[in-house]
Parts: structure tokens; sequence; C-alpha cells
């Protein structure tokens, strides 16, 4: 069997799988969009900053008004493959990688609940799934609409710890990664 | 104690609640009010209270048993807590208190280093942090520019409505006046390194100089900024050696060379010898990052290898010899005396630096900020002259600028930045410094750096304007 077969066999598996279950498949309303992350942190070294670009689909109408989507949003979800990762040093992403059992958990995600208007965007509620965790989040963010969409930029601060992430410890623990990390996100969605 | 002052506690420990009223009762009146009680329990009788002109405002005052008393007036002293002081709390926030977790919550520019100082490894921060011998020129550096007053002007004939901070140097228009000093290894303090202050020194208009021994090439710094930077130089004896890497950094682009001549002879760094001992850069943990096997060079120390040159003294010519290799403009870094700066000029320097190494390199208990008049007075216009060493605050920046600066550069705040939450500190500390600017220039009328001047600053008591030159200068 060649590999391009098995190839095809499984993506015709995963099609299958993702209209069985309703959930890969994009919403005939949902726009799909490219939203960069980085994320930075400390160590008992230095700082350090490691970016991935993930996606965000988000469907609107029926829900309130909110800058950028005039109808509302009736759904997001922001989800960032973690292995797509790209940290400035190949054995500081394998420490990353490990500590994200990201074969075990390839993805991280992001649903959200419900959300409050304000003049600069609105703060998004939601719940995120980090490994096997999912935690309830807030997150403020500012929605600019710009000719191609509306951009989206916002930062949240996390205790990786409360998600089962244990922070890399090299060489014995003369480097420790300290568990709170900063999350930035940018990009541009479709309304 | 007076008569009515002793009727009065009487009249306290025979009334607690009449006490009670009291939010914040002194505590020197708690223990006078508990002895009265004392005394009357001793006395054995119920006390009673004397005062009886509060029937005047319908007080009905029961008396009530000594012990009582004593007990109620040591009840209400216990529950006695001790009245918040919210701005010494507030100080002590900032001194001593919890780290900021985000750039956002900086305050000033030492928000930074608190946090950098947590982050980085001891002899990270030793290197950054070290001054030379007893750390003296680090502190007349700061002393320098705190002994200089601003004499603010308070209206114009039109309202200062829109500022204008930026400036034109050697060709180039930058946003501000500020700009990012050379510091070695960038990311010894954060992984985004050079380019990451690159992105916010691009973001914020302001230009940024790469230090010789940095963590990454310019050619990646010129990437991450999206356009060339300035270069600076430690020359190195063998002159072909400068010749090739000057090659280098003027095939990418870079309009300007800035060649430090303020440690050729070397300096007494302590606490980075103390710091390394026993530790090194062998050990398996530095091993990690240094990577200094047999022929490991620094990004812009690498592909030098060739011919080796002749080996010119580090003389005046030197500048004409610099000058002559490219096309770039030249600047001499660290210089601190008229006279050298006079020199400079005439041997070919485009621009005057004047720097004391941020004190690390001679013990010279000389501010940059006090050596800057002199040097502008020499210079006369012929040539910008920018300046650092000591610069923390946005007064700072608008000081040098009033004693004739063209630009002004920080080093340690914008590593603490980096040291604390890499691209996005550099970024809030130039914001920060930039802000305070702001105020100054509102505050004295100034609309624009042309108009700040030496009549907006003076020594102690005496103003410079009125010392012997045409624009003040001269201290």
């Amino acid at each position: 069997m060649s590999a391009a077969v098995t190839v095809r066999g499984f993506m015709r598996i995963a099609a299958s799988a993702a209209m069985t279950l309703g959930v890969l498949a994009p919403q005939p309303s949902a726009a799909q969009s490219s939203v960069d992350f980085t994320v930075s942190g400390s160590s008992t070294v230095r700082g350090w900053t490691c970016t991935v670009r993930g996606t965000a689909q988000v469907s609107t109408g029926s829900g309130a008004a909110v800058r950028g989507f005039a109808s509302g949003v009736s759904a997001v979800t922001l989800t960032v493959p973690v292995t797509a990762f790209e940290c400035p040093e190949a054995e500081m992403r394998e420490h990353l990688l490990e500590a994200m059992r990201a074969a075990e958990f390839p993805q991280i995600t992001f649903r959200l609940d419900s959300y409050a208007a304000n003049p600069q965007g609105a703060v998004a509620t939601g719940s995120l799934t980090i490994l096997s965790s999912t935690n309830p989040v807030s997150v403020p963010m500012s929605l600019t609409p710009s000719g191609s969409g509306v951009q989206l930029a916002g930062e949240v601060q996390l205790d990786m710890t409360t998600y089962g992430v244990q922070p890399p410890v090299v060489m014995m623990g003369l480097m420790r990664v300290r568990p709170q990390i900063r999350i930035q996100f940018s990009g541009v969605v479709t309304p | 104690m007076s008569e009515s002052r002793r009727r009065f506690f009487k009249f306290l420990a025979a009334s607690p609640l009449a006490a009670l009223a009291y939010y914040s009762l002194p505590s020197g009146w708690l223990e006078a009010t508990e002895a009265e009680a004392q005394l009357m329990t001793a006395g054995g009788a119920p006390l009673e209270p004397e005062v009886v002109s509060c029937a005047n405002c319908g007080a009905a005052i029961e008396p009530i048993d000594a012990a009582d008393a004593v007990s109620a007036v040591r009840s209400f002293r216990d529950q006695q807590v001790p009245p918040q002081m919210p701005p010494q709390q507030a100080q002590e926030e900032q001194l001593t208190g919890s780290l900021i977790t985000s750039p956002a919550d900086a305050v000033n520019v030492w928000d930074f280093e608190r946090v950098a100082h947590e982050n980085n490894l001891a002899q990270h921060w030793d290197y950054l942090h070290m001054g030379v011998d007893d750390y003296e020129t680090r502190v007349a550096n700061r002393q320098g520019f705190q002994h200089l007053a601003i004499r603010s002007r308070r209206l114009a004939a039109e309202p200062v409505t829109q500022l204008d901070t930026s400036i034109e140097i050697l060709g180039q228009r930058f946003n501000a006046p500020l700009f990012l000093c050379p510091v070695a290894a960038l990311m010894a303090y954060h992984t985004e390194g050079e380019s990451g202050a690159a992105r916010a020194a691009r973001r914020r208009g302001v230009l940024q100089i790469q230090s010789n021994v940095s963590s990454q090439s310019y050619e990646e710094i010129a990437e991450a900024r999206g356009e060339p930077h300035w270069f600076q130089l430690y020359s190195n004896p063998d002159w072909n050696r400068n010749q090739r890497v000057i090659d280098r950094v003027s095939a990418a682009g870079c309009p300007t060379l800035v060649w430090t001549v303020d440690l050729l002879g070397g300096s007494n760094r302590e606490l980075a010898r103390r710091s390394l001992v026993g530790q090194g850069t062998s050990n398996q943990l530095c091993q990690s990052c240094h990577n200094h096997q047999q022929g490991y060079q620094r990004p812009m120390a690498r592909d030098l290898d060739g011919p080796a040159g002749e080996r010119p003294p580090y003389t005046w010519d030197y500048i004409k010899r610099l000058k002559d290799a490219s096309d770039m403009n030249l600047v001499v870094k660290g210089i601190v005396t008229g006279e050298d700066a006079d020199l400079a000029i005439e041997h070919g320097a485009d621009a005057i630096y004047v720097s004391n190494h941020g004190g690390r390199a001679e013990n010279s208990m000389w501010a940059t900020i006090d050596s800057l008049p002199e040097v502008v007075a020499a210079v006369q216009g012929r040539v910008p002259v920018l300046i650092d060493s000591g610069v923390r605050r946005g007064v700072d920046v608008f000081k040098a600028l009033a004693l004739g600066a063209d630009a002004v550069g920080i080093g340690r705040p914008y590593v603490w930045g980096l040291g604390a939450f890499g691209e996005q500190g550099v970024d809030r500390a130039i914001e920060l410094i930039m802000a305070e600017l702001s105020i100054v220039m509102r505050q004295t009328q100034t609309r624009s750096v042309r108009e700040i001047n030496s009549r907006l600053v003076m020594e102690g008591r005496a103003p410079i304007m009125t010392r012997q030159n045409q624009f003040g200068f001269g201290l």
C-alpha cells in the first residue's frame, strides 16, 4: 500500500467522522480566518516567546450587536494546532511540545459562551481547553472594522498548571519555566 | 494632667459607649481613659459621669460598674485597627510590592527593572546592572540629571495643542528624539533579543543602534525592523576584520556606523568577575545557550576570517580610516570633553555621541549630562550630538535636549522592558518615557523638539542661561 493511498484513506475517515460529529465541518454562515498567537513567559534564566498561527471560526447573527458585527455573533471557536508552535530554539520547542503532550492533545480550543460588548470591542467569556482540562476564561478584546474584515486583538494571562500542564524543568532543575504565561492574539476575521 | 483633661477621661471611662463614637481614638487617650477607670475601680464606687453639661445635648448617661468600665475600655482598645494610609501603602507597593504581570501595568521604567531582575539568571542580570569600581559613575549619571531643574513657562501666545517630537538626524527622520543604545547580547534577557527590540522601536518610530556583540545578526535584526538600523563597532586590532564587518553591514544597507572609543583602555568590571567566579560559561546550563564550543563566534564575528591586515594604532587618524572604509556616516561614541569633540569632527566624524558607557567605562564620577554642555559648545552646531547614560525619564530626555543634544539614548530601561516582557516591554518602556516627555513639553510650552532650549533648564539656583556663552552652555 502506497503512502498516498494511506493518506487518502485517512482523509476519507476523517471527513466521515467530522460529518458525523458535526464539529469540524464549518457551518454555512461561519467564516474561518487566521489568528496569530504569541505566547510569552519567563523562567529562571530569561524571558521567552513562542508563536503559532491558529484559526478562528466565527458565526454571525442572533446575538447582541458588537463592534464590527452589527447582527451579533452566535458562535466563535478558536483552534490552535499545538505542533505548529514556533520557538526561537529547536530545543525550546521540543520542551514545549513535550509539556503540551502534543501527540496526545494536538489542539487547544476556545469556544465562546457569551460576550459583553463595549466601545472598544467586547469581553468574551468562554471555555478554554488545554490538554484534557477545560476552564472558563474571560478575554477582553478589541474589535476594529477594517476593509478586509474585523481586526481582533486581545490578551489573556494564564497559569498553565491550572490546565494540568507541567512547566518544563531543564537540566535537573537548573532552569525552570514559570507557570504564568501571557497569550496575545491578533487577526482579521470576516463577518 | 490638667484637671479638665482628667474630667474628660473620667467621663470616657464612665461612658465607654461614648468613647466608641470616636472611630479612631488616639492611643494616648485610650491609655488615659483606662487609667482613670482603674483609679475609680480602686475606689470601689460606681462610676458616675461627672460631666453633666451633656444634659444640654439630651444624652442620657447611665452610671456603670467600675470593673465593667475597665473591661469595656480594654475591649475597645483591643479592637482598634491602625488606620490604613493609602499613600504609604502605594509607595510600599511600588518599591517592594507585587511585580507587575503585564507591560500595560507599568507606571515607570523601574517597574520593568524589578520584573527583569526576577526573570533573569543572576549572571545575566549582573552583566546588565554592573558599573565599574564602586559604581560612582553610574550614580553620577543619575545625579547629574537630578541636579538640573526645569524652568517652566506657563502660558504661550498660542495654546499647545499638538506636540511634534520628531527629529531628523543624519538624513533620517524619527518620531521621537529617543533611541535605543547598543547593548550586548540581548537574547540573554529574552529569546526575542534584538529583533524584539527592533520591532518595538520600529513601531514607535525610534532609532535603534545594534551592538557589535549582539545575539542576532545585523541581517536578522534589520528584517525584524523592516529597514536598516545603525551598527556599533568595537574595532579589532586587525584592520582587515574591521573592513569585513564594515563591508557586511554596509552591504545590508546600514546607513551609519558608530565607533565606540570609551573602552579602548579596558574597564574594571568587578561584579562581572565576581558573578562568574565558579560558574563561568562552561557549565551545562550556560552551555545550553552559549554553546561556546570550539570555533564559536557571535553572529557579527562570524565569517570574518581571511588574510590578516595591518594593525593601525587607535589615534585620531583612525576616524578618517573608518570614514574612508565605506559610504556610511560615522559617529564617534564615548566623547565627554569639548576638546575631543572638536578633534573628532576635524578628523571626519559625522556626529558626536556623548557617553560613558552607562557608567561601565572608567570610574570618572562625571555624568554625561554634565559633560554635554561643553561638548555642544565645542561642536558649535557642525554635527549632531547624541547622548546616553543615566536616562530613565522623559524629563531626562527633555534636559538633554535643552542642553543641546539632538537625540537621547536609553540602554538599561529598554533592556529591563525586554527582560520583563519581550517586545511588548520595550514598546511600553518607550511609550512611558515619551509620555513623560510630552508632559514636560506641555508644561514648558514647547510644541516641538526644536523649541526645547537651554532657557528651560537651570542648575541649582543659577540659570544656565546666565553662563558666559551664546546658548548658555559651558558648564
